[in-house]
């Protein structure tokens, strides 16, 4: 941990403290997981759709 | 949280504290230079003995790992039949098993003595627990190895093994309850002797979730070894393969949940000692540990989805609707868990564009870099993949196919194991207080892993795609009248799967050479700080 | 006075109540539900 930080004692001392907070970074991060799940599920779908036909 | 306050004493632990604090004997705690943490010296002692057990479990089943893997690669098609299916059968019980479940019990006395505040609740249980679950260890390893256990890690019945491997897991099931017993026990008096105040902190939180799937899982375990157990030994007449298979997952995948919950826990604690994150919302990140302890353990169903013995709903509601509760879960903390990292990167001053705390990210600290690749490869590929092979009418196109492995080598090696090795990474300076040496390779080690893991997984999971099978000698069926059909394509991936593998190998080595020339050899770290990664 | 703590809140900070569920939820959806429709699986009748 760098020098300038707090002690670990000290972040779990006041961890119930909330605080306003920004993430649009992490937002886009699980819209791109989201995004990938669903391509992912499609696709398995089509698979399966290919190989089990329904008459 | 009460501090406890460090006086120096010329001791040979320079920092323990020598008249009783909290409900610490004096003489029995010490103050972390580097953290401010309280650290039960009793807790230490075991804490040290699980960890060094786990990295010699994660030693055999590693090389284990690499040789089935040049088996499976039809290139290389290492091992004889014999010793494949041996050696798959030693890999997974000391993988999935033995280095999770000794880790796992180190993690679960940290959680509740060094974060509470509290001393260890039984020196006599955690004693207990060890000496079962290394004799368990060492039972089952020796048996395997003498060739009188060829059964695989699932042991399905009809096939039978020898009586002592069923021993040795009861005994390291058993080993493993005692632990968690020692860490409830520590809930209960660091709460009756009011070492805390208010509610406990979110990695004890998840550790209690972990502990808690952990009796579920170990319970599950004694329900089917103990008949098995007295069927291998004749006492008892048959057990009906479709009981025994519904009750043993039971055992076998919920452990796996265990993996997850105590991985989470890893990631929040991680991401506070690398980058000073703390919890974003309690409520939310708490209520997603309660998911998991209500419905994580319905997942295993899904192994039983192509099972004649059970209904089309009971299929459907315990790998679906119920299930999806337990997803939601790990999608929360998904996000809650790099939001925390992004929000004290973002207090930091790194606020450029959407990723300019991600870029800024302490990256060289390889407790954090095997945190934050854990999570990612965690999400992406085992999260997805799980998610849709769990579902019935799909799991049809995959079952007992590569896909399945391919799935989880992502969550427990990619996942857990690489999660596991960013906390070795501070648990050796402020556990064992030794100094890694080789630092410039231990800041590399996560990547090498993360690689090797990433294309071995995707290597299985495409070869999967093309029908080729989990658990198999030969592919090509050597000498049989038909050709087996799998193409070029399906050869690529299972070439790209040994690759991964022979890297991730490399890696793992890596970590086991650098962290145990650490423990036995590394600079003491006496009355300072450890060096910053 | 007392504070007055939401339910869910002594639900989270009471250990052994999340234990006893952890145990009873999936004991019931998985494993007993699961002899239940094993039991009452007919035998196969032999051609």
């Amino acid at each position: 941990m760098p020098e300038n930080e707090e002690k670990a004692a000290e972040v779990f001392a006041h961890e119930h403290e909330e605080e306003e907070h920004k993430t649009p970074g992490t937002v886009v991060l699980t819209l791109a997981l989201l995004i990938s799940f669903a391509v992912y599920y499609f696709a398995n779908w089509k698979a399966l759709a290919d190989v089990w036909h329904v008459r | 949280m009460a501090n406890a306050v460090a006086i120096p004493a010329s001791h040979e632990e320079s920092e323990v504290i020598t008249k009783p604090v909290g409900n610490h004997a004096a003489g029995n705690s010490r103050t972390c230079d580097t953290t401010g943490l309280p650290v039960c010296l009793t807790a230490q002692l075991f804490i040290r003995l699980n960890a060094v057990l786990g990295v010699v479990a994660l030693l055999a089943g590693g090389i284990a790992a690499l040789l089935i893997a040049l088996t499976r690669w039809p290139a290389v098609h290492l091992l004889d039949p014999v010793w494949y299916y041996r050696l798959t059968t030693f890999h997974g019980l000391n993988m999935l098993i033995f280095w999770i479940l000794f880790m796992e019990v180190g993690i679960l006395y940290f959680a509740s003595t060094t974060l509470l505040n509290s001393r260890l609740f039984s020196k006599g249980m955690a004693w207990a627990s060890f000496v079962m679950m290394v004799a368990g260890a060492v039972l089952v390893d020796v048996t395997i190895l003498g060739g009188k256990a060829d059964v695989m890690m699932t042991s399905y019945v009809p096939l039978k093994a020898h009586s002592n491997f069923y021993l040795g897991i009861i005994l390291v099931a058993v080993g493993t309850l005692i632990g968690v017993a020692n860490f409830f026990g520590t809930l209960y008096i660091a709460k009756r002797d009011k070492t805390y105040a208010g509610s406990v902190p979110l990695v004890v939180f998840g550790a209690t979730a972990a502990a808690i799937i952990a009796v579920v899982t170990l319970l599950h375990g004694a329900l089917v070894m103990i008949p098995t157990w007295l069927w291998s030994m004749d006492i008892l007449k048959e057990v009906d393969a479709g009981w025994y298979r519904l009750v043993w997952w039971g055992l076998g995948h919920q452990s796996q949940q265990v993996n997850v919950c105590a991985m989470v826990s890893v990631w929040y604690f991680l991401a506070t000692l690398t980058t000073g994150a703390k919890p974003l919302n309690q409520a939310v990140c708490r209520g997603a540990f309660v998911l998991y302890i209500l419905f994580i353990n319905l997942a295993s169903a899904h192994h039983l989805l192509v099972d004649p013995g059970v209904g089309a709903s009971w299929k459907i509601w315990n790998t679906s609707y119920a299930m999806y509760l337990a997803v939601l879960a790990s999608m929360i903390h998904g996000f809650t868990v790099p939001a925390s990292v992004e929000t004290a990167m973002r207090k930091k001053g790194h606020n450029r564009g959407l990723f300019g705390w991600l870029a800024a990210a302490p990256w060289k600290n390889p407790g954090f870099s095997a945190f934050f690749l854990s999570l990612l490869i965690f999400g992406f590929i085992g999260g997805i993949t799980g998610v849709t092979l769990g579902t019935q009418q799909i799991n049809i196109l995959a079952h007992n196919t590569l896909r399945i492995p391919g799935h989880f080598h992502s969550t427990v090696v990619g996942g857990t194991s690489l999660a596991f090795m960013g906390l070795a990474y501070y648990v050796v300076p402020l556990i064992f207080k030794r100094e890694y040496y080789a630092r410039g390779l231990a800041r590399v080690q996560p990547y090498l892993f993360a690689v090797g893991i990433v294309l071995m997984s995707l290597g299985m999971s495409f070869a999967g795609s093309y029908g080729v099978p989990r658990r198999h000698w030969d592919i090509e069926f050597t000498g049989a009248q038909f050709a087996p059909g799998f193409g070029s394509g399906a050869h690529v991936m299972l070439g790209l799967m040994g690759v991964g593998a022979v890297i991730a190998f490399v890696g793992l080595l890596t970590f086991i050479l650098l962290t145990v020339a650490a423990v036995f050899f590394g600079k003491k770290i006496e009355n300072r700080a450890m060096t910053p990664w | 006075m007392a504070v007055k703590v939401h339910p869910i809140q002594r639900l989270m900070d009471n250990p052994w109540l999340l234990l006893a569920l952890g145990i009873i939820v999936p004991f019931l959806s998985y494993t007993l539900w699961g002899w239940i429709d094993m039991a009452s699986m007919p035998k196969a009748t032999l051609p």
